[in-house]
């Protein structure tokens, strides 16, 4: 048994009262009790003369899960009615069915509705999977939810849903879309651009974000070139994002959860791509390997930025990356699905000037995680069960290949186990999590007060999160979720709230809650460039596990509250507004040396603004306008600053702060062609401006100042007091399918920043260089599909 | 559904308005000011020492971009101008290389200064820009040992005679023989300095300096402790240094402390008009002795003799400081 899970789980003879480990066992306890407490409750509905009926639903032509179907059973006695809608996982459970015969129609647009009839006994759990065959669903039936939940303005308490189908709306480089791609079109969503990897969502830094692809944690899985993440659309299902406010479910973060599902490989037949591009290409290939039963899906991608995009443009594009994906799928059994996914990604580059002899300030970064996910409706009980097992790592360096200057790894096994408990007006989701991570650094001397180090965290957490439909359209889900470190008893108490309320073709909602975050990524963030974070527990300068004990974690309290409206079919608009609250953030501390690697100082921020967006739909043509209005401010609480600016704390705005945000987007086709439009705009972010440059010698004794060493010096004005030019850009693309029966071929032209705007990646104060964005680049792409 | 036709003229035509609105922004280039300038032209580092044949000041000019200077000479013209006797010296600049490789400037004088005495600094650029700084050297003073009291522990105090405004970094260095507990068996000998910035008082004639032995000792042991995982040792103490600087009323870091960290912001420890950086006075007084027997063993250090001849390995004679007449209760002094 691996060291740090005998820290929870065993229960060990001779255990002291009040000892650490036996809080742990406390702590297990308790959750196990809260669990059976759960379960126990609902099975005693189980075990009462009604009927349950549960299954998956799934598209015969490929074997994947079908979300949001429309499941209707009517009694034929009594003609009363229950509907469900399918999850993401296609399944459904409808429980406290009186005994009885059963009309079933299952719906789904562009399916054929289908169509049983069946007899419920008292007390069993019937198990019915369905499979739709693709047609033309029938148009008298009767829906118990109709809208789509995804869409551009479509936004719930800050979460969105994003679908492979909007992704391929954006125009990129290649013809295959990427979720990256997507995400910068966000209003709130501030992203360092062109190149760096990296996403501020709503004033939070890109290591408060949770990124999970089928429940692994993913700590850095943009890549170096901005356009691309280890998540290319046509791997996708489907993929939720929640810019704040979200629910129990998800912990260990402060700003955001990109939740993103993979498909199913076809478990019908043999199917796959391949794609090329200057900048990138693609192989992607799945199929059944036992047909209807177990299929798998595999996809590789590498980049071709330096042999070939690199000859396109008048200017060095260093970079380098790739990714692997796979994922086994499997129907063990009626009631139960199990699936294995797999990642390895892999970023190298050098942002900014590459200087003369080599790449010495090379980053370079390494994601992998394999994941197991357990799906299981049990025939004892009215409940969805979903066990995940996974382990993620990424290592980064910086500096030459063979002798990094820095390094950071972090690592760690992940088990949750969570459960929905059906009822018909109420929900109940509960769960618990066990993670254990390691982190550790060679840092090449101190950096950010962090030397080199290995430290271990382990934590369990629990969660409960009901959700009652009281109504009229309204929605209510409070939650709390508490979470145990080994080195605390007391847990962190994270209640949540999400409500919605949803009256025609209005909906108003809203989120709120606590977050906690005890493992946070360092990075020189002098500017938003900086790539490489090292990972730490939280740094302060005394024992650590005292800021854990004492509660000194970065935290966070999120409020949100939005409109949203479709007042007719081929409109929808919606307008969001957000306020964080951040405490116990660890930021740079302010220093007069020109260097990038300074101390820590403790911080406070809070950010708040609001979304606007309109989303266009009429036939092929397809649009959107988001606006983002947002302001962050950090308070940094150094010691010396009452010293230099006669202040206790100093206010500013980080060098993510981007004010004003716009995106537009457009597609449609003609005449074959699809054509994509994209214009976005940011206003500048802020930066710090000098007076000049000096030297400075510490004067601490009579001896000869020519013999004390000088070090030189950086003249501030007040911290990120000016900002930098705004960012615009234009980007095209057109693509033609051509459709040859069981293999189609898309050649796609685009360019990316069409009128070759200039926009600032980066100023370097020290060096006065002004680093670039990329150029205006045409691209010719070319994806062929086969099955 | 719209004709093909329409959408492709539809787009075309958003295409061509957002060409039309964007084409300003097409091709603009805003630039960036990252450095502001200032009329300071540059920032001095050094400290004024009567009891230095040669005054030496660092001189950086403050430039509008971070870039290593060429070893040529500084535009600057360097006097210094005694304020009491009007005496002025044309200073002679000189160039550096750091251990970094970078070169940077040093103007030098041969001159005593005068204790007491104030000195005008004036650097003065071709375009008669001037960074300038007054500083006053401190008076003379002495160090006398006190009559050690023995009293609930051992306290030995020091005096600073002189009316000197500031004392800074001031410290005692005990050398030690770290013994077995009990034995004469020295495994290691060390030489630690411990603080007594905290343990100055200002007097009428001066400064006193509390130095309290019995506390030095706990200290000194804990720490040695601790450095060699010992459970227990005892310690023989070989010979006390004090060292402090006397320093004028303006060489006053914030809480004495000196931390570059800290001071390396413009505007802390700074006192140069026109210009950046510090530029002190002051010196150094030191002291060496040991106390005796009887005093060393009311507080707590091991009065065993070195038996293996090999004597302490890390005390040295005096090398300098001040001459003291030598009372009866000291022994071992310069």
């Amino acid at each position: 048994m691996p060291k740090a899970l005998s820290r929870f789980l065993p229960l060990v003879p001779g255990t002291a009262p009040g000892s650490a480990f036996s809080h742990e066992v406390v702590r297990v306890a308790f959750g196990w009790l809260l669990f059976l407490s759960l379960a126990g409750f609902t099975g005693l509905e189980a075990r009462a003369q009604t009927a349950t009926l549960n299954g998956f639903v799934t598209d015969r032509s490929d074997g994947s899960p079908l979300e949001l179907v429309n499941l209707v059973l009517q009694n034929e006695t009594s003609g009363a009615e229950r509907g469900v809608v399918t999850n993401r996982e296609g399944s459904y459970l409808i429980a406290r069915l009186q005994p009885g015969r059963y009309v079933l129609q299952a719906s789904f647009v562009g399916f054929e509705t289908y169509r049983d009839t069946l007899n419920l006994a008292g007390g069993e759990v019937e198990t019915l999977n369905i499979q739709l065959n693709p047609g033309d669903a029938d148009l008298d039936e009767i829906l118990v939810q109709t809208e789509r939940t995804d869409g551009a303005a479509r936004v719930t308490a800050g979460r969105q849903t994003i679908r492979p189908a909007e992704i391929e709306r954006i125009p990129t480089l290649d013809a295959s879309g990427d979720l990256a791609a997507y995400l910068s079109t966000l209003p709130g969503v501030v992203s360092t651009g062109d190149q760096g990897g990296q996403l501020f969502i709503r004033g939070g830094e890109p290591s408060q974000n949770l990124v999970l692809l089928d429940g692994m944690t993913l700590y850095q899985p943009f890549h170096i070139l901005g356009f691309y993440s280890a998540f290319p659309a046509d791997m996708l299902n489907k993929t939720d994002i929640y810019a704040g406010g979200f629910p129990s479910r998800f912990g260990g973060r402060l700003s955001s959860v990109i939740d993103v599902a993979s498909r199913n490989g076809n478990n019908r037949r043999f199917a796959g791509g391949a794609s090329l591009s200057p900048f990138i290409s693609e192989v992607r290939l799945e199929g059944p390997i036992v047909p209807g039963k177990l299929s798998f899906l595999a996809s590789v991608r590498e980049s071709f930025v330096e042999e070939g995009a690199q000859r396109l443009v008048d200017a060095p594009m260093p970079f380098s990356f790739g990714d692997m994906f796979a994922k086994l799928h499997a129907a063990p059994s009626e009631n139960s699905r199990l699936s294995i996914s797999a990642i390895r990604t892999h970023d190298r580059g050098t942002l900014g000037e590459v200087p003369q002899g080599g790449a010495n300030e090379e980053v370079r970064w390494n994601n992998e995680a394999i994941g197991l996910r357990y799906l299981i409706l049990p025939r004892i009980l009215p409940v969805l069960a979903d066990l995940k097992l996974s382990y993620s790592g990424l290592t980064t360096e910086l500096g030459p290949g063979e002798e990094p200057t820095r390094s950071s790894s972090i690592s760690g096994t992940h088990l949750t186990l969570d459960a929905t408990f059906f009822g018909s007006r109420t929900d109940v989701e509960a769960g618990m999590e066990l993670r254990f991570v390691t982190v550790s650094s060679e840092l090449g001397g101190l950096y950010q007060n962090v030397e080199n180090a290995r430290t271990q965290t382990d934590l369990v957490a629990y969660y409960v999160q009901p959700e009652f439909r009281l109504g009229g359209g309204f929605s209510l889900q409070p939650g709390l979720r508490l979470q145990f470190y080994h080195v605390r008893f007391d847990p962190y108490l994270e209640p949540r709230l999400r409500v919605s309320w949803e009256r025609g073709v209005h909906e108003i909602s809203a989120a709120a809650g606590i977050y906690y975050q005890e493992l946070v990524g360092l990075s020189d963030r002098r500017d938003a460039s900086s790539v490489f974070t090292a990972w730490s527990v939280i740094p302060k300068s005394g024992p650590r596990v005292e800021d854990i004990r004492a509660g000194r974690v970065p935290s966070a309290v999120h409020a949100i509250l939005g409109y949203r409206t479709a007042p007719t079919s081929w409109l929808e608009l919606s307008v969001e507004g957000f306020y964080k609250e951040l405490k116990n953030l660890v930021v740079a501390e302010w220093t007069a040396f020109p260097r990038f690697t300074t101390r820590l100082q403790p911080a406070s921020g809070r950010s708040s603004g609001f979304d606007a967006r309109l989303e266009l739909r009429q036939g092929p043509f397809y649009s959107y306008i988001n606006y983002g209005l947002s302001s962050t401010r950090y308070e940094a609480e150094q010691a010396a600053l009452q010293l230099w600016y006669g202040e206790e704390a100093l206010s500013y705005r980080p060098p993510h702060d981007r004010r004003h945000q716009l995106n537009a987007v457009a597609s449609t086709s003609f005449f074959g062609f699809d054509a994509n439009l994209r214009w976005e705009f940011g206003s500048g972010l802020p930066f710090s401006q000098a007076y000049g440059f000096d030297g400075f010698v510490l004067v601490n004794d009579v001896t000869n100042v020519a013999k004390q060493p000088s070090s030189r010096r950086v003249i501030y004005e007040r911290p990120y007091n000016a900002v930098l030019p705004a960012y615009h850009r234009l980007d095209l693309s057109l693509a033609r399918t051509f459709d040859l029966g069981r293999t189609a071929i898309t050649i796609q032209g685009s360019v990316i920043n069409v009128y070759d705007r200039r926009n600032i990646f980066y100023f370097d104060i020290f060096t006065l260089e002004r680093i670039n964005q990329l150029p205006r680049i045409p691209s010719l792409s070319l994806k062929i599909d086969f099955e | 559904m719209p004709s093909s036709r329409f959408r492709f003229l539809t787009f075309f035509g958003v295409t061509l308005l957002a060409g039309v609105l964007l084409s300003p922004l097409m091709g603009c280039d805003e630039g960036v000011i990252g450095v502001l300038g200032t009329e300071q032209p540059y920032t001095l580092y050094g400290v004024i020492n009567p009891r230095s044949d040669t005054q030496w000041v660092r001189v950086f000019p403050v430039q509008g971009r971070l870039a290593p200077r060429d070893a040529v000479p500084l535009d600057a013209a360097f006097r210094s101008v005694n304020l009491q006797t009007e005496e002025t010296r044309v200073w002679q600049d000189s160039i550096i290389r750091e251990p970094s490789g970078l070169y940077e400037h040093v103007f030098w004088s041969p001159f005593r200064a005068t204790y007491g005495q104030s000195y005008r600094i004036e650097v003065v650029r071709s375009d008669d820009a001037t960074s300038h700084v007054e500083t006053e050297v401190p008076q003379d003073a002495r160090l006398r040992l006190q009559e050690p009291i023995t009293r609930f522990g051992v306290s030995q105090a020091v005096l600073v005679e002189g009316n000197v405004p500031r004392l800074l970094r001031v410290e005692v260095i005990y050398s030690v023989d770290l013994l077995r507990p009990g034995t004469v068996d020295k495994f290691a000998s060390e030489a630690i300095s411990l603080p007594y910035s905290e343990t100055t008082a200002r007097t009428d004639g001066g400064w006193t300096i509390s130095i309290d032995l019995s506390e030095a000792r706990q200290t000194l042991v804990a720490q040695l402790r601790q450095a060699y995982a010992a459970p227990a040792l005892d310690l023989r103490l070989l010979v006390m240094d004090l060292r402090l600087i006397v320093a004028n009323e303006e060489w006053n870091p914030p809480g004495g402390v000196f931390d570059p960290n800290l001071l390396v912001q413009p505007g802390v420890l700074d006192n140069v008009e026109n210009g950046f950086g510090f530029v002190g006075a002051g010196y150094r007084l030191r002291r060496q002795w040991k106390p005796t027997n009887d005093v060393l063993e009311e507080a707590g250090f091991s009065q065993q003799t070195d038996t293996s001849g090999s004597g302490p390995s890390s005390w040295h004679p005096p090398q300098s400081g001040d001459s003291l007449a030598v009372p009866d209760w000291i022994v071992n002094v310069e």
